[in-house]
C-alpha cells in the first residue's frame, strides 16, 4: 500500500514537471519562428502592483461591416502596419487556417458610431487583448523608475506571437504620450 | 495529558457499572475533564498557529533574500530555482510515504504543503519569467487537478482548506454567458468532486479534534460559492437547497451533542433559511424558479440533485431523533416552486417558528426557543411594518409586540432557570 502511495506521489510530481518543461521548450525552441508585433498601450497603472504593470493594450476595437454582435468571436486576425505595429484585420470564432497570425481576445460588443468622412454609420466591435499585465524586474532600473511614477504616459509592447496563437511579451518601452 | 483524559472518560462508564464510583461523581468527573480537554485543545491550536506563523515568516525571508538578487540571475538559474520546492518535496515526501506506522500530523501537513508548493510554483513562475499567456483560471485548473490527490496521500486538512480556497477563486473567475450555464459551470462541479469525500468524512466525524472542527468550517468554502455561482438566470433553487443542506447538517451534528462553536452549520443554516424566507415573503414572484431556464442549465440541475440527495441522506440519518424542525426543510425547499411567494414565505416562517418553539420547550432548550421567537418576529416585522393598515394601528401593534417580547423573554428565561435549578 505504501509503495502504491509513493508511486502516485512520484507520478504527480512527474506530471507537474511536464507542463513547465513543455512551455520552456516551446518558447526557447519554437518549431515555427514567432512573428514580432508592436502594440501601443494606453495609460498604464503607474503603481506597480506586485511588480507588474497593469496595461491597456491597443487596438481595443475594429471597424467591421457586420452590424450585429459577434458573441462567438474569440480570435483577432492580425497584420502589421508600415512601422511594425499590430493592426486587427478581422475577429473570428475559429482560428484562421490560411496561416494568418492570430491572438485570443475577449469580445465585449458592438457600438454604432457616426463616421464623419463617409457620412454614414459605422459599426465598431470592441474587445480586449490578453496581455493586460507586464512583469517588471524586481527592482526597476534607474531610467525606468521615474517613468513609472509619471501619469499620462503610454508604452509600446513587443510581443512575439506563435503559430498556435500563444504569445510571449518580449519587452516594453515607455513613450512620452498616450497614443490615441 | 490528552490521552490520559480520553482514557479516563472511556473508563468512567465501566467504573460506574461496577459501582466503584456513583453516577454523580462520574458526571462531575466527566464535566471537569471535558472542560480540561477543551482548554488543552485551545492551547494546542494556539501553539500550532504560532509555529505555522514562524515557518511562514522563515520562508518569507528566503523569498525576500532571493528577490534581492533575482534580476542578476540568468533566466536558466531563475527557472532552476522554481524547481527547488519540488525537489525538496520529493526528498521529504518519499520517505514519509514509504514509512510504516503513524507519523506526526504536523510533519504530514508540512510535507503536503511543500509538495503542493512544488507542484504549483514551477507553472506559475514560468509564466512570470517568460511573460507568457497563462490566465489565473488555467493556473487554478492545473494546480488543483494535480494537488487534489496530495490531500489523500498526506491526509492533509490544510491542503483541503487551500483546495477550497482555490475553488472560491475559480468561482470568482468563471464567466457565465447567456441563459444556459456553459461548460465552465460543469467544470466547477467537476472540481468539487475530488475534495468532497475527504471533507465529508471529516465533517461527519465524531471526534472533537481540531482537524474535524476545521473541516466543518472549511466545507463552507465549497458550499457557499456553489450556492451563489449557480444562482443565476432565475435558478434560485441551489441557494435554497444549500441553505436547507446547512440546516439539516447542523441539526444532525447538534443531536450528537456537538456545541455551537464546533458546529457552525446550525446557526448559518438557520440564518440563511430565515433571511431567504423573509425575502420571499416580501413580494410575490421573488425567488420563483423559471423551470424553462432550469431545463436549460443542466449543471445547475446536477448540483441540485447532489444537494437533494445529501439532504435526503441527512434526514434519513436523523430519522430516530425527536423534533419536527428537520421536516420544515422540506417545506422550505418548496418555497421557490410557487409564484405566490408572499403567502408561502409567511406561512413557512410562522410554521417553522412555532415548530422550533414547541420542540425547544419539550427539550428545555433556550436557544431553540429564542430562534423560534425570532422567526415569528421577522415575519411580523416584514408583513406589518409597511402594510396598508393605518399608521396608528401599526404603531400600537409594534409597541405592544415590543413590550410583550421584553416581558415574555424575561419570564421564559426565569422559567428555564427554575427548571434547571429544580433538576
Amino acid at each position: 500500500m505504501n509503495k502504491i502511495r509513493c508511486f502516485i506521489f512520484l507520478l504527480i510530481l512527474g506530471c507537474s514537471v511536464i507542463y513547465p518543461l513543455r512551455k520552456i521548450l516551446f518558447y526557447e525552441y519554437p518549431a515555427v519562428e514567432p512573428s514580432l508585433f508592436l502594440f501601443h498601450c494606453g495609460a498604464f497603472d503607474p503603481y506597480i502592483r506586485g511588480r507588474y504593470l497593469a496595461l491597456h493594450p491597443l487596438p481595443d476595437s475594429v471597424e467591421l461591416p457586420q452590424s450585429e454582435n459577434i458573441p462567438e468571436a474569440k480570435y483577432a486576425v492580425l497584420a502589421k502596419d508600415s512601422e511594425g505595429y499590430a493592426v486587427v484585420k478581422d475577429i473570428v470564432a475559429v482560428p484562421p487556417s490560411d496561416g494568418s497570425v492570430y491572438l485570443r481576445i475577449k469580445y465585449h460588443g458592438i457600438y454604432r458610431e457616426w463616421n464623419k468622412s463617409k457620412k454614414k454609420n459605422c459599426y465598431r466591435h470592441h474587445f480586449s487583448l490578453p496581455f493586460t499585465r507586464y512583469y517588471l524586474d524586481a527592482r526597476p532600473s534607474g531610467t525606468t523608475q521615474p517613468v513609472l511614477k509619471k501619469k499620462n504616459t503610454g508604452c509600446t509592447l513587443r510581443i512575439k506571437i506563435y503559430s498556435d496563437g500563444s504569445y510571449l511579451a518580449d519587452g516594453i518601452t515607455f513613450d512620452e504620450t498616450i497614443p490615441k | 495529558m490528552k490521552e490520559h483524559i480520553k482514557w479516563l472518560l472511556k473508563e468512567l462508564p465501566i467504573l460506574e457499572t461496577r459501582n466503584v464510583i456513583d453516577s454523580s461523581s462520574a458526571d462531575a468527573l466527566r464535566e471537569y475533564y471535558r472542560e480540561k480537554e477543551d482548554s488543552i485543545s485551545a492551547a494546542k491550536a494556539m501553539r500550532v498557529l504560532l509555529r505555522t506563523f514562524g515557518i511562514a515568516m522563515f520562508f518569507a525571508g528566503i523569498i525576500l533574500l532571493l528577490s534581492w538578487k533575482w534580476d542578476s540571475f540568468p533566466r536558466l538559474v531563475r527557472v532552476g530555482i522554481t524547481f527547488i520546492p519540488l525537489l525538496a518535496a520529493l526528498f521529504a515526501g518519499t520517505p514519509l510515504l514509504l514509512k510504516r506506522g503513524p507519523s506526526s500530523a504536523v510533519y504530514d501537513e508540512g510535507t503536503a504543503l511543500l509538495a503542493a508548493l512544488g507542484v504549483a510554483l514551477p507553472s506559475g513562475m514560468i509564466a512570470r519569467i517568460y511573460n507568457v499567456d497563462f490566465s489565473l483560471l488555467e493556473y487554478l485548473r492545473l494546480t488543483m487537478l494535480l494537488g487534489a490527490p496530495l490531500i489523500y496521500l498526506f491526509r492533509s486538512s490544510f491542503l483541503a482548506g487551500l483546495y477550497c480556497f482555490g475553488f472560491v477563486l475559480m468561482c470568482m473567475n468563471t464567466d457565465y454567458h447567456g441563459p444556459s450555464l456553459g461548460t465552465d459551470s460543469y467544470m466547477l462541479l467537476f472540481y468539487v468532486l475530488p475534495a468532497l469525500p475527504f471533507l465529508l468524512y471529516h465533517f461527519r466525524c465524531h471526534s472533537t479534534s481540531l482537524r474535524t472542527i476545521f473541516m466543518r468550517y472549511i466545507v463552507f468554502l465549497l458550499l457557499v460559492p456553489l450556492m451563489f455561482a449557480f444562482n443565476r438566470n432565475s435558478l434560485y433553487l441551489p441557494l435554497f437547497a444549500g441553505a436547507g443542506l446547512m440546516f439539516v447538517s447542523g441539526l444532525l451534528l447538534n443531536i450528537q451533542g456537538i456545541p455551537m462553536l464546533r458546529n457552525p452549520w446550525l446557526p448559518s443554516g438557520y440564518f440563511f433559511m430565515t433571511v431567504l424566507s423573509a425575502l420571499t415573503a416580501m413580494k410575490n414572484n421573488w425567488f420563483s424558479v423559471d423551470f424553462h431556464l432550469l431545463a436549460y442549465g443542466g449543471s445547475a440541475a446536477i448540483l441540485l440533485g447532489l444537494f437533494y440527495a445529501i439532504i435526503a441522506y441527512c434526514l434519513y440519518l436523523d430519522r430516530k431523533s425527536a423534533g419536527w424542525e428537520k421536516y420544515t426543510v422540506l417545506l422550505f425547499l418548496c418555497l421557490p416552486l410557487t409564484h405566490y411567494t408572499r403567502i408561502a414565505g409567511s406561512l413557512f416562517l410562522v410554521l417553522s417558528g412555532v415548530v422550533l418553539i414547541v420542540s425547544a420547550l419539550k427539550r428545555k432548550d433556550r436557544i431553540g426557543f429564542n430562534a423560534g421567537v425570532l422567526q415569528l418576529l421577522v415575519i411580523f416585522f416584514c408583513r406589518l411594518f409597511d402594510s396598508d393598515l393605518s399608521l396608528l394601528f401599526r404603531a400600537a401593534a409594534f409597541l405592544l409586540a415590543g413590550i410583550l417580547l421584553i416581558a415574555g423573554n424575561s419570564a421564559v428565561s426565569r422559567y428555564f432557570y427554575r427548571k434547571a435549578l429544580h433538576e
